[in-house]
């Protein structure tokens, strides 16, 4: 995360490798703390969760968007703008289902494994796994329909974020904002793979 | 172009080594060994002077009939050696400086990463394909 923007449209920048850095303590302290990598993921996945309810509010007040008309545009918004805002990058979105319902993203340069190479013994460990609660989390307060699983795959700098969004399809509208402020945690692996299903 | 290429601690153990197969590993290991005496009197001679440059490269250590050892030393105490054949004669003395940035480099990148503990041996897959391809190059 190169740039944090603060209230407003100032931006403040701060160093990416302390970034990078401070999770990969956070990750691999947990990784001492519990046992399976399961457990890890899931305390990510938690984090993030409530990372994502907090920031969407930050990103509906900054970003000015409006409530988004179908699932494109929230991918959009989430790739486009929220990413841009807190990770400085933009995924790009792929692999859209025929029904449109699903989508991946992809992180090219996810700033969260820089440096990271997952040992062997961590083979499934899903490195950025907090990117996938916070876009959950994010998700979540905005749209009432929307339940979404993470998953973050880190191998060799690839990240692969799956997201399955199960259950209630009420009212679909997804304000787009709720999408980007995922985004932001995300920038911790090199390749985000976010895929989404209503 | 190295025919090895080793990094040591700032306690002096290994922290990594490895040598072109076909040669006698231990040998190798022999002159990185011997090395550190020459490393060590370098820093000494002119610790001050080379701090106040920030110059990490310390130059050829030593020759001998078949190699040149070369050595590099952060400012952690960290030290790189690197054997080269001597027969290479159009290996320069700036290759080799760059071909040392380029180690330290990808030690700072071992070392930023979170799972690796400071002290351990380096079992990056990224440093080991570094270190090959300075090996295989030009060899």
């Amino acid at each position: 995360m190169s740039r944090q923007a603060n209230r407003g449209t100032e931006s403040k920048k701060m160093s990416s490798e302390l970034f990078t850095l401070t999770y990969g303590a956070l990750v691999t302290q947990l990784c001492k703390d519990y046992e399976n990598d399961e457990d890890v993921n899931k305390q990510l996945d938690k984090m993030g969760y409530n990372i994502g309810v907090r920031l969407i509010e930050d990103f509906l007040a900054r970003s000015n968007v409006g409530r988004c008309h179908d699932f494109r545009e929230t991918a959009d918004v989430i790739a486009k703008v929220a990413f841009k805002m807190y990770l400085g990058i933009t995924p790009s979105i792929t692999n859209w289902s025929p029904a449109g319902d699903e989508f991946s993203l992809i992180l090219e340069n996810n700033p969260l494994v820089d440096f990271v190479e997952l040992p062997d013994n961590h083979s499934s460990l899903i490195y950025s796994n907090l990117l996938c609660g916070v876009l959950r989390g994010a998700l979540e307060m905005v749209s009432a329909a929307l339940y979404i699983l993470g998953h973050l795959k880190c191998s060799r700098g690839l990240i692969n974020v799956l997201m399955n969004k199960r259950e209630k399809r009420k009212a679909f509208r997804l304000p787009s904002a709720s999408l980007p402020k995922m985004v932001m945690l995300l920038s911790i692996g090199s390749k985000l793979d976010v895929s989404m299903w209503w | 172009m190295a025919v090895c290429v080793a990094v040591i601690a700032k306690e002096n153990y290994p922290l990594y080594i490895r040598s072109v197969p076909m040669e006698n590993e231990l040998k190798f290991h022999y002159m990185v060994h011997t090395s550190l005496d020459v490393v060590d009197e370098k820093i000494s001679a002119m610790g001050k002077a080379l701090v106040d440059q920030r110059e990490l490269y310390l130059g050829l250590l030593y020759p001998t009939e078949d190699y040149k050892v070369y050595g590099y030393v952060t400012n952690s105490k960290v030290k790189f050696v690197m054997v080269v054949d001597s027969s290479n004669t159009a290996l320069r003395d700036n290759e080799i400086r760059s071909m040392f940035r380029k180690l330290h480099n990808s030690y700072t990148d071992v070392m930023c990463n979170p799972f690796y503990n400071p002290g351990d041996c380096i079992q990056s897959r990224a440093f080991d394909s570094m270190v090959t391809s300075m090996m295989i190059q030009v060899c």
